[in-house]
């Protein structure tokens, strides 16, 4: 939460179009949105977010609330992308691809700067999709376990749970992948 | 001296609690201060939280000038209220009358017209030279009896009796009861009573004598001599007191103070 009690002149302006307002809104939310998307859709995350933003902009002017609700709000968007995303290419289902066609398939870990993020993303991907999803969106979104129930359609008890299993995992995952680097 | 994070993997896991790992996830907790093997989880989540992807930004022009054009194209735009025009309704209002009269000149040419419409649509018609059956074309010889009732059947008794009763009213001397009585029985036919209260008792002959005595032996006669007894079963019970009470109730003598 950067913009503070200035968010709804911000908010206001950008409903009315202001460019200034829309770069303000865009520069605090866009890189932890294209990391949640990424992190889940390496390939497809930047376009999902330019479409994130354009369903945003769709319904800005009828948008009420303050900064927590418009980054609910935006992550539900990103979240419901998501889920269409999957939906349509499980409906075009195709065959398998040749090996060498992946090579040029981008790495996870280089949508990310430094190899230290790539590694920590490796280990978000061996946990089960819904208890990463909720990881990201406590520490890439910045929400916390209320908002993470809105988003998800959760209660918040369930959500608390998922994310103390998720970390649990995640400890097992570290400490695996440290004995390995010590032998 | 080994790193901690060589030390990490020695140590023992403990079980986390809710509450731990809500704040490990709101970043709360530095790696030196998670609990016994979370050190890794905590250093894994500040690198994911912090590091910016690659190239999230290099777009952010082109981004926002879509966005900007694209919210304002979706404004909801103000609109001025229409003045609805006259013409549509006075159009409408035309054909309605139209068919209206229509319809009504076919009926009144075929005669369907209940009779008083059929009787003014005749009327009208043949003003302007168009003849249409009158309301009776179709009765044949039936008599044309509509919109007459019956008269009234008058009675001779009451003929003039409402200014007879007037002229008592303003001309009479009398006044208060006797003026009302007066013309009450007028109004009435002599039948009336009024002004006479207090007399109905005199109005309906002598008073009758009611004997006061006599009521034992009738007693007596209806219980076949039985009621007397209990006089002679009360005073025997009271040692005769009783009969001394009826005696000086009779002699006017009470025991009350």
């Amino acid at each position: 939460m950067t913009q503070g009690p200035g968010f709804q002149s911000v908010l206001s302006a950008a409903q009315a179009g202001a460019d200034w307002a829309l770069t303000v809104l865009y520069r605090d939310l866009h890189p932890p949105l294209v990391r949640f998307l990424s992190a889940q859709e390496p390939v497809e995350g930047e376009d999902l977010a330019s479409e994130v933003w354009l369903d945003v902009a769709h319904g800005l002017s009828r948008f009420e609330g303050d900064e927590s609700a418009f980054r609910c709000w935006l992550f539900t968007i990103a979240r419901r992308r998501l889920i269409d995303l999957r939906r349509t290419r499980a409906r075009r289902r195709t065959g398998p691809v040749p090996l060498e066609q992946l090579i040029d398939r981008p790495d996870p870990s280089e949508t990310f700067a430094g190899v230290e993020a790539g590694e920590a993303l490796a280990c978000l991907a061996a946990l089960p999709p819904a208890q990463a999803e909720i990881v990201l969106l406590r520490v890439v979104a910045g929400l916390d376990s209320y908002e993470v129930a809105a988003v998800t359609g959760r209660k918040p008890g369930t959500v608390r749970v998922m994310q103390k299993r998720a970390l649990e995992r995640l400890a097992e995952l570290v400490t695996s992948k440290q004995s390995r680097v010590t032998r | 001296m080994s790193p901690w994070r060589d030390l990490e993997s020695e140590m023992q896991r403990l079980p986390l609690d809710a509450d731990t790992a809500d704040r490990l996830l709101a970043g709360s907790v530095a790696p030196q201060d998670a609990p016994p093997g979370y050190a890794g989880v905590a250093t894994l989540l500040r690198v994911v939280a912090d590091s910016p992807s690659a190239n999230d930004l290099s777009r952010e022009s082109e981004d926002v000038a879509l966005l900007a054009t694209v919210v304002r194209s979706s404004q909801p735009k103000l609109t001025k209220p229409r003045r609805r025009s006259i013409v549509p309704r006075l159009r409408l209002a035309t054909a309605f009358a139209t068919v209206a009269l229509a319809g009504a000149t076919g009926l009144a040419f075929a005669g369907s017209l209940p009779g008083a419409a059929q009787d003014v649509a005749s009327t009208m018609l043949a003003k302007v030279g168009v003849s249409v059956p009158g309301p009776n074309s179709n009765a044949g010889d039936h008599p044309n009896v509509r919109g007459k009732s019956p008269d009234a059947p008058v009675t001779s008794s009451n003929s003039g009796k409402g200014s007879e009763i007037s002229d008592l009213a303003t001309s009479t001397d009398l006044t208060g009861v006797e003026k009302g009585a007066e013309i009450s029985t007028l109004a009435s036919g002599g039948q009336s009573q009024a002004g006479k209260r207090g007399q109905a008792f005199e109005a309906q002959g002598a008073p009758v004598e009611t004997p006061n005595s006599g009521g034992t032996g009738t007693a007596d006669t209806a219980s076949g001599g039985q009621s007397s007894q209990g006089t002679a079963i009360a005073s025997a019970a009271s040692d005769d007191h009783s009969v001394a009470g009826s005696d000086n109730a009779a002699g006017g003598q009470s025991h009350r103070p």
